[in-house]
């Protein structure tokens, strides 16, 4: 069942997808990714994360594929990638902060009254 | 401190952290757990790791971000997974036939007797007195003694009361929650008689969110504020009104559920009865014991008649041995508000006048049983 977002998509969301747009990646790749986007100001707790990640399976946003990455560690790694559902969303996101800024520029641009 | 000695505090610490971030996993609801528990451990240990090369600040912070979210992660989760059992109980009533399996959906109608644990926790209303009685009779000494401050004896005091309180609506509220089970009806019946009594009784003076009870305010309708806010959070969490199609259905097929409901006021009526009665702990804690006694027989049977029978065996045997009691205590006595000395025979007659009056309170639900077996015999065919 595809779900589009009706309303914007919460910060969490919206940065979780960006890391998983260009490739897939395994939760903790994931939160160090996010703390990089959000230039520090996002740092996910497992829980949130983890959260996170049940719902946007649970709107066929995102799926579990095979960890891309070389696992140096001892412990089995489980990675996510974005689906078409989650692509189309993630570009509706996009479309929609865009004329956001568009907007809000013009409207600074008459400057104040 | 070496770097070597640095480097293994920092890997104990690790560890530690490790174990108790395991223990609030397992916090979380079951399926939760199960689909992202090794995942979350595998993540949370990684950042632990990273964490320690950079410090015990960095550690620290790692851990406390963690505790911080635990909370609110906690209550998404819960609230999830209480909607989508919601859903699946919805789902499975859809797809089931009316009678046959209908107790599968209505926790109270389920067959066979009930687990003892949730026998024991149908007793705890009746052995609560007995259970009290002999904490008394261990912390008595001590106030006497004086070994505890009456200041700090009161602190102690208000602090379990407050405990029980909110411990009893906690049960309540998780009896609610998972659509009435058969142990919850007494729970939910001292808890609606004790909001009724508290209605009329004044308060002590209270400072609350600044408004302030004088002293002999009446709590009025405050006093179902409990019950309003255990009622209020269950239905925030489940978003749902199935426990209360669960609570109809349940009283429509089984009738003795409201004996049973009544069954939870017995312990206040007994309080009621032994009012001006001096050292009646013991006495009580025998009464309690019957009656709870009686309740155990009633989650332990399987029939409707096994059921009737041992809530009406529990309340007649311990009004029985109140009746004998009390005819046999006030007999020849005479207290200052009293105009005359009391008699055996006249306290006899009215226990067992009030006696009467409780076992037709406990067996009036009968006629909710007549009538629902009446609406399926008009529903049978017609012989010809």
């Amino acid at each position: 069942m595809e779900t589009m977002p009706t309303s914007p998509l919460t910060e969490a969301t919206l940065f979780i997808l960006l890391s998983l747009s260009p490739a897939p990646k395994h939760g903790y790749a994931i939160m160090k990714d996010v703390q990089v986007l959000s230039e520090g100001r996002i740092i996910f707790s497992t829980g949130t994360l983890y959260g996170a990640i049940r719902r946007l399976l649970e709107q066929g946003w995102i799926e579990r594929v095979n960890d891309p990455q070389p696992n140096t560690t001892s412990r089995e790694r489980k990675a996510y990638a974005l689906t078409e559902q989650g692509r189309r969303a993630l570009n509706t996101e996009i479309g929609r902060l865009k004329k956001l800024v568009i907007v809000a520029k013009w409207r600074m641009a008459e400057g104040p009254s | 401190m070496s770097r070597l000695a640095q480097s293994a505090l920092m890997n104990r610490i690790s560890c530690l952290l490790t174990r108790l971030y395991n223990l609030l996993l397992r916090s979380y609801p079951r399926r939760f757990g199960i689909e992202f528990g090794e995942e979350m451990q595998a993540v949370f240990a990684e950042a632990v790791d990273k964490a320690a090369l950079e410090g015990s600040i960095s550690l620290a912070a790692t851990f406390l971000r963690e505790l911080r979210d635990w909370p609110g992660s906690l209550w998404r989760e819960y609230r999830h997974a209480l909607k989508q059992k919601g859903l699946e109980d919805v789902q499975m009533k859809e797809s089931m036939q009316e009678t046959n399996e209908l107790h599968l959906d209505v926790p109270a109608l389920r067959k066979g007797p009930a687990p003892w644990g949730e026998t024991l926790l149908a007793m705890i209303p009746w052995l609560l007195q007995p259970v009290l009685l002999l904490i008394g009779l261990v912390v008595t000494p001590v106030f006497e003694k004086q070994a505890i401050s009456e200041s700090v004896g009161i602190i102690i005091g208000s602090i379990l009361v407050l405990t029980a309180v909110v411990g009893w609506m906690v049960i309540s509220g998780i009896g609610l929650v998972k659509g009435f089970p058969r142990w919850v009806f007494p729970y939910w019946s001292l808890l609606l008689l004790f909001a009724l009594y508290m209605m009329n009784v004044a308060t002590p003076g209270l400072w609350v969110f600044g408004y302030t009870f004088g002293r002999g305010d009446l709590w009025g309708w405050l006093a179902w504020i409990p019950i309003g806010l255990v009622v209020v959070v269950v239905f925030l969490m489940i978003r749902t009104l199935r426990p209360v199609r669960q609570l109809a259905s349940a009283v429509w097929h089984d009738w003795t559920l409201l004996s049973f409901t009544f069954y939870g006021t017995l312990p206040w009526v007994m309080f009621v009865t032994y009012d001006e009665v001096h050292n009646e702990g013991p006495i009580m804690a025998v009464l309690m014991s019957l009656l709870s006694i009686g309740a155990l027989l009633y989650m332990r049977s399987t029939k409707t008649w096994q059921r009737a029978t041992s809530l009406l065996g529990g309340l007649s045997l311990a009004w029985v041995i109140a009746t004998l009691n009390l005819a046999n205590y006030w007999s020849g006595r005479q207290e200052s508000w009293m105009t005359r000395p009391g008699n055996w025979a006249e306290t006899a007659i009215s226990m067992t006048i009030a006696g009467g009056v409780l076992v037709i309170v406990l067996l009036a639900p009968f006629v909710l049983g007549i009538i629902n077996i009446l609406s399926r015999t008009k529903h049978l065919p017609r012989a010809n």
